[in-house]
């Protein structure tokens, strides 16, 4: 009865929480707070990118030069220091854009998963429904608790393509599929 | 037992809802309870807590001591709650989550009325079509599919009670089916809109 999901769990916190890191800079939260990304990175252990801390930020010298952006990053310009005021907006309506691309993305995988753990769930349930029962009216539950699992699969197939752990998605594999 | 991980899930959709709330401003709540509590440092802390007692109880399950594992369970399921008397549905899905695994672990041992009893304890943590709630329907179908075949091997006067348990199975069970049939429905509706 080993348990195999810890080995993801990293690699699937890290998905979860790498937006944060990529859009976090349009959100007033403090960093050094308790709903801060490098808060929830110590739940996650190491699957979370090292961040500077306040402490940090607050050493360096008053009169050294604000650090140079990464090369290869868009990063806006002030509203003064902006000669093209309309490109500020563009650039504001891309990273709002991408903000809520990376929320639809979450948004995708997160109810996959909640799909296929309730697929998974449905078609063992109804495997040990159909082993259970015995006589016609029981066998008729059974039949229809079997097409309602294949239509579930068939729903999950279309939206999420597949399950993980080998939870089947097609409509015409038995039922438990194993 | 089947390998499971719905615990190690409901940990990953815990951390989802702290990125989630992340990305809000600081007053808004997570989840759609309206007295819902913000999740916060105490809420963290619990969830990290509740993540190292699952994986100590993993550690113990894989060496095959079930009862070390099911002691590290009953130690998250005890654990002061951050914000008690206060809805906090990932605390709400951690009790729940930790309870069906109790269940099953019990379950394994041929425990059935300890057992049937955790499943009864997490029901009162999963309220609604959810996941949570469908798979403890799923595992007091189990526990009574075993209830009715102990009975059955007990001898000619366990029948009628052998039988009951096994009609109570393919209730609970039909009940698991109907639950996770609604969760994919909810989860998925918008899935396929352009």
């Amino acid at each position: 009865m080993k348990r195999t999901g810890l080995r993801h769990l990293p690699v699937i916190a890290s998905l979860l929480l790498s937006p944060l890191f990529a859009c976090g800079g349009a959100q007033k939260q403090d960093a050094s707070g308790p709903n801060s990304p490098s808060a929830a990175a110590q739940i996650v252990g190491e699957s979370a990118p090292p961040r500077p801390s306040q402490q940090d930020t607050n050493q360096s010298s008053p009169g050294a030069s604000p650090p140079a952006p990464p090369q290869g990053l868009d990063v806006p310009q002030s509203k003064q220091a902006d000669p093209f005021p309309s490109q500020a907006r563009i650039q504001s309506k891309r990273a709002a854009n991408v903000d809520e691309g990376f929320q639809r993305i979450e948004r995708a995988g997160n109810d996959c998963t909640e799909a296929c753990k309730a697929l998974k769930s449905m078609d063992h349930a109804c495997g040990e429904l159909c082993a259970a029962a015995t006589g016609a009216d029981e066998r008729s539950l059974c039949t229809r608790s079997t097409d309602r699992v294949r239509r579930a699969r068939d729903t999950v197939k279309r939206v999420c393509g597949s399950c993980p752990g080998g939870t089947s998605v097609e409509p015409s594999d038995p039922v438990p599929s194993r | 037992m089947k390998a499971r991980k719905g615990h190690l899930l409901g940990f990953v959709f815990a951390l989802l809802a702290v990125a989630g709330c992340d990305r809000k401003s600081a007053d808004v709540h997570c989840g759609d309870t309206g007295n819902a509590v913000v999740i916060d440092g105490p809420i963290l802390a619990y969830l990290s807590q509740a993540r190292a007692l699952h994986h100590e109880a993993s550690l113990h399950e894989s060496a095959g001591k079930i009862d070390a594992a099911l002691a590290s369970l009953g130690r998250l399921v005890a654990a002061p709650k951050p914000h008690a008397g206060m809805p906090v549905p990932e605390v709400e899905e951690v009790l729940a989550d930790a309870y069906a695994r109790m269940a099953e672990l019990e379950l394994s041992q041929s425990a059935l009325d300890r057992a049937a009893a955790n499943v009864d304890l997490g029901l009162a943590h999963a309220s609604g079509d959810t996941y949570f709630r469908g798979h403890l329907f799923e595992i007091r179908g189990l526990i009574e599919e075993a209830r009715s075949r102990a009975l059955a091997d007990g001898g000619v006067g366990n029948k009628d009670a052998a039988e009951a348990a096994r009609k109570r199975a393919l209730v609970a069970l039909e009940e698991a089916i109907g639950i996770q049939e609604r969760v994919i429905k909810n989860a998925l509706s918008d899935g396929g809109a352009p």
